[in-house]
């Protein structure tokens, strides 16, 4: 269910693809490990059995633990987000187009804008729609593609100013 | 893959009391099931009746899979329901009005009474599903399983989490992909998933990771056009299910730090129409010695029946169990997020 309006009414996206990600700062203390048996890694203290992967790098902008968060852009703009939400909402529904073709449209969108909150949900909601890592890949195969194209094609741009300025 | 259970491995999270300590911290950090129940009205959750009689006959299994969230494997050789307790669940299912009975394990075709049972069971006219791994159709002493399964009408319900090898066998292990289709041939051939046939063939799908499962109706096209496309094999119907953080599920989570990203995407996922539908209110589970519970999650947590009825199949009471309050937890959230989950698939 994409449901950004949901998020809308609580401030706090629930159950869109902007929802659920992890958040870092829940965490209770790292990993004790206590070695291998087989696949498992065996922790070595009940305590924290909570996996606290959450210790890593985090001075950058992009956190991770923000994207649940997506939903405080409301809190001064409520009836600018209520009608963003709405429309979102709207555009990820089922019509001419499926629901996974929509994400996966999404997914190389987010690649070619290369915002990592969009990557980190629309993988998750590629993987939630049914989509593989096959069907993923060629679709950012395909943002990839543009991108490379609309490089190339400003080519003809140096051209012309290098044919207008030589003699 | 290794094959070794969690207990196998003696892992910490072999242990039920272990498993529900994680779930209960998980409390301290989102919302308690049961505050989410009583929010829309839907709390405390009680059972309405048993008309299904899920029976694990044991842990032992052909296969190590990652996210089993009974810890079946072929190193489980001690947990396997004796023919005594088969004949208590038979008095049982007896005195119920045709219950659907629903045997599960572990590889429940490996308990050596699995066939006796399946025929005293149909002898009563009850309709008879086996959760079936499909690869154990292949193994030595189980050649004619599938045949068995034809001439006695039981429905299959058997796991194919993708239509790809490399996510089959990522979960499944090494080859089960392939080992799998050979099973659904075998059953093709018999009439099993062909129409007018009468022989059921329904294919599960779980999600191969920390992601809810795809909407049921979508992934079933897709499974039916690729299956068909590149294998030619046919089925009835795919059934989406949730996977528990429990078990192996939840050492996965806890191992690679998914564990709140998961339950979060659980959590925020809460769907009332969801919870309404849940299995625990209409099923009885039975453990393989015989232990009672409201679901196999439950009972794989240790989690035994609430209320005043009895706690194992010696003293089954059907008055006193049909509207038993159901014991619940944080790990509830796997069967009512989204489109919500249960061994029929979405119940939305």
């Amino acid at each position: 269910m994409a449901a950004l309006d949901l998020a809308a009414r609580c401030h706090r996206p629930t159950g869109s693809p902007f929802s659920g990600s992890a958040e870092s700062d829940v965490a209770r203390g790292p990993v004790r490990k206590g070695g291998t048996v087989g696949r498992y890694t065996v922790l070595s203290a009940v305590g924290p059995l909570i996996a606290q992967e959450a210790v890593r790098a985090v001075d950058g902008y992009y956190h991770d633990h923000d994207l649940p968060r997506f939903g405080e852009i409301g809190s001064d703009a409520p009836e600018l987000w209520e009608k963003f939400s709405a429309w979102y909402a709207a555009v990820f529904r089922a019509g001419a187009l499926s629901e996974r073709e929509k994400s996966l449209i999404a997914l190389a969108v987010a690649h070619a804008v290369q915002c990592p909150y969009c990557i980190d949900a629309f993988t998750q909601d590629c993987l939630e729609k049914g989509s593989n890592l096959e069907q993923m890949t060629e679709a950012v195969h395909v943002a990839s593609a543009i991108r490379g194209g609309a490089t190339l094609i400003h080519g003809i741009q140096m051209r012309n100013i290098a044919e207008k300025v030589s003699m | 893959m290794a094959l070794t259970s969690l207990l196998g491995a003696q892992h910490p999270l072999a242990s039920p009391a272990q498993q529900l300590r994680v779930l209960q911290d998980c409390e301290d950090r989102f919302q308690p099931f049961d505050s989410a129940l009583d929010q829309c009205g839907l709390g405390p959750l009680t059972a309405d009746g048993i008309r299904v009689v899920q029976i694990n006959t044991g842990k032992l299994c052909n296969q190590t899979c990652k996210h089993c969230h009974v810890d079946a494997g072929p190193d489980r050789t001690e947990e396997n329901m004796s023919w005594e307790t088969l004949g208590l669940c038979l008095r049982a299912i007896e005195s119920l009005e045709r219950p659907t009975v629903d045997i599960t394990g572990g590889a429940p075709e490996l308990n050596p009474h699995f066939r006796w049972f399946v025929r005293r069971v149909r002898a009563l006219g009850c309709h008879v599903i086996d959760r079936c791994n499909l690869t154990v159709l292949a193994i030595r002493g189980q050649r004619d399983l599938a045949g068995f399964l034809a001439s006695h009408g039981v429905e299959v319900v058997a796991s194919l989490p993708y239509f790809l090898a490399s996510r089959t066998d990522a979960q499944r292990g090494s080859g089960v992909f392939d080992k799998s289709l050979q099973g659904i041939r075998q059953l093709n051939d018999l009439g099993y998933g062909r129409q007018g046939s009468g022989l059921v063939l329904n294919l599960v799908y779980n999600p191969t990771g920390a992601f809810l499962p795809p909407d049921q109706a979508a992934v079933e096209a897709d499974f039916r056009h690729e299956l068909r496309s590149r294998h030619g094999i046919e089925f009835n119907s795919l059934l989406t299910i949730a996977n528990m953080p429990i078990s192996r599920f939840l050492e996965f989570l806890v191992r690679t730090g998914n564990l709140d990203r998961y339950m979060r995407k659980l959590v925020s996922a809460f769907n009332p129409a969801a919870a309404r539908g849940v299995m625990c209110r209409t099923t009885l589970s039975i453990g393989w010695d015989g232990s009672l519970h409201d679901c196999d999650f439950n009972q794989m947590l240790s989690l035994q029946v609430g209320g005043r009825g009895p706690r194992h199949i010696r003293d089954f009471d059907e008055d006193l169990l049909a509207g038993r309050p159901v014991v619940t937890g944080q790990h509830c959230y796997g069967c009512t997020a989204g489109s919500g989950s249960s061994c029929s698939g979405a119940t939305t």
